[in-house]
């Protein structure tokens, strides 16, 4: 009697798939105690203890002789789409929903959806600072080729910086399938982090006359905008984005759709189904999905610790970059028109997270300072923002790599 | 640390190949054609539809830097017309 094919699993089981489960634990641990994107966290911790059981059928079937096959084999056989080799569910929605990129922009048509981009157009002079919190990716992409990562994987790392689980996801998979399951969990880790990485990062690069400055607006934020407005809005920025970046069209596009459902002020069943079902069904499958890509011989590399720490870096880039350009700025406003930084830095796509950080902090520092409404309207910019640097990367990187 | 790796493609007992050292068209075997080896083919890990050519560390920092350079002007720009967008709309579609 053959032990190994008896037992498979444990005859082909390391170190490496042990690692593994600890890590989907300790997302799952993360999700669910510390609240960190349960949403995202928990599925795709749950995934990576399921694909790493060595011949996990959620992964693979052998139809016919197994022991012509190691369970590493067995995984190329897999990829090069050998006979005798079938899918399993998790490779089937892999297949499905991620290579073909659909389950990203239907989540984007679910985050659309929920966009109220009002506070936004009361004050989208803060649109710029959802331009300049979007350095961090840039910057990450020139560190990444200075540890060794090519053009292309530089870029897919450099998106986590986007700090925007979908187009990270999007881009990634264009640029770099393998690198897939690290570039997900770093993107949605640093996204639950966000009040333990930008508070330090502001501190250092603000003084405490910074952080005092106000920027309530009373008129500014009782300004009506009509609906009209609300609903040429998605599509004035589908048109412009695909006339000059065609390649942004698909995440620009669907995002705006799910945004046009809701402000149409007719489909409000449709609007409700976007941000509930669509959002929830979607996001239950793309979690457990990407943890498909979260196998031991893919994620257990030195590339991993990389790329962890080089989404840290965009992370802390991008809110350089926004405090940084409001401060710059401040050196050419009047007084009573200035800028307080910390606001620069909810340019990130983070929402509405980085908005209630930075609101949270002007409050310690001024309990008369109510940063909540240019935070919201930033933060609401950074959306586009991020999106817009997603397409631009995709434009980009193929022309200069 | 490119994703280059080469991946040694699994000869069939029935291909064939024009051998310089023999007269006609013959299967692949080492015991008849000791002069070729199995057939490795040297693959990159390429994004669908994109050539993925090697270069120097030196060529994609440089290259990081233009699409610096260009990108972050991009999204200024689009931010710039979509901040006009804004105003316009506002302007003409002024709330009754």
């Amino acid at each position: 009697m053959d032990f190994s094919l008896l037992f498979p699993a444990l005859t082909s089981f390391t170190w490496q798939h042990l690692v593994m489960i600890l890590v989907g634990a300790t997302l799952i641990f993360l999700a669910i105690k510390k609240e960190y994107e349960p949403t995202l966290l928990l599925p795709m911790g749950f995934g990576a203890i399921l694909v790493n059981i060595p011949w996990s059928s959620a992964l693979l079937a052998v139809q016919g002789e197994m022991s012509n096959y190691s369970w590493l084999t067995a995984q190329e056989a897999l990829k090069l789409g050998e006979h005798g080799i079938e899918p399993g569910a998790l490779s089937v929605f892999f297949s499905a929903g991620i290579a073909t990129e659909v389950f990203p922009l239907l989540i984007f048509v679910a985050i659309g959806a929920m966009i109220d981009f009002g506070p936004l157009f009361r004050n989208p002079f803060l649109l710029l600072f959802g331009a300049a919190a979007q350095f961090g990716i840039f910057a990450t992409v020139a560190l990444s080729t200075l540890c060794g990562f090519d053009l292309f994987q530089s870029a897919a790392i450099g998106i986590i910086g986007a700090a925007d689980g979908p187009t990270s996801i999007f881009v990634a998979n264009k640029f770099a399938p393998d690198l897939l399951g690290p570039i997900s969990v770093a993107a949605y880790s640093y996204m639950a982090l966000v009040p333990i990485i930008q508070p330090p990062v502001i501190y250092a690069l603000t003084s405490k006359r910074e952080r005092r400055i106000h920027m309530t607006s009373p008129t500014a934020n009782n300004k009506k905008i009509s609906r009209t407005t609300m609903i040429l809005f998605p599509i004035v920025v589908t048109v412009i984005a695909g006339i000059i970046a065609p390649a942004s069209l698909a995440l620009v596009g669907f995002l705006m759709f799910g945004n046009l459902i809701r402000e149409c002020g007719v489909l409000n069943k449709l609007s409700l189904g976007a941000q509930n079902e669509l959002a929830n069904l979607v996001t239950i499958l793309l979690g457990i999905t990407i943890a498909s890509t979260m196998t031991a011989e893919r994620f257990v590399r030195l590339d991993t610790l990389m790329i962890i720490g080089l989404g840290l870096i965009a992370f802390i880039f991008d809110t350089f970059g926004g405090v940084m350009f409001a401060k710059g700025l401040n050196l050419f406003m009047p007084k009573h028109m200035k800028v307080n930084p910390m606001v620069g830095a909810c340019g990130i796509s983070a929402f509405p997270m980085s908005a209630r950080v930075i609101h949270n902090m002007g409050q310690k520092e001024d309990k008369t300072n109510f940063l909540l409404m240019p935070a919201i309207s930033t933060n609401v910019g950074g959306q586009i923002g991020s999106v817009v640097a997603g397409g631009l990367i995709l434009a980009l990187v193929p022309l200069f790599a | 640390m490119t994703t280059q790796h080469n991946q040694t493609a699994p000869v069939s007992q029935n291909a064939t190949h024009s051998c310089c050292k023999h007269d006609s068209i013959q299967p692949i075997d080492s015991a008849v054609c000791q002069q070729h080896q199995q057939q490795k083919t040297a693959t990159t890990q390429v994004p669908s539809g994109m050539k993925k050519p090697v270069r120097t560390e030196a060529e994609n920092l440089s290259s990081s830097f233009t699409v610096m350079g260009y990108g972050m002007l991009g999204i200024f720009i689009f931010m710039a017309i979509f901040f006009l967008a804004i105003k316009g709309m506002m302007k003409a579609f002024p709330e009754k």
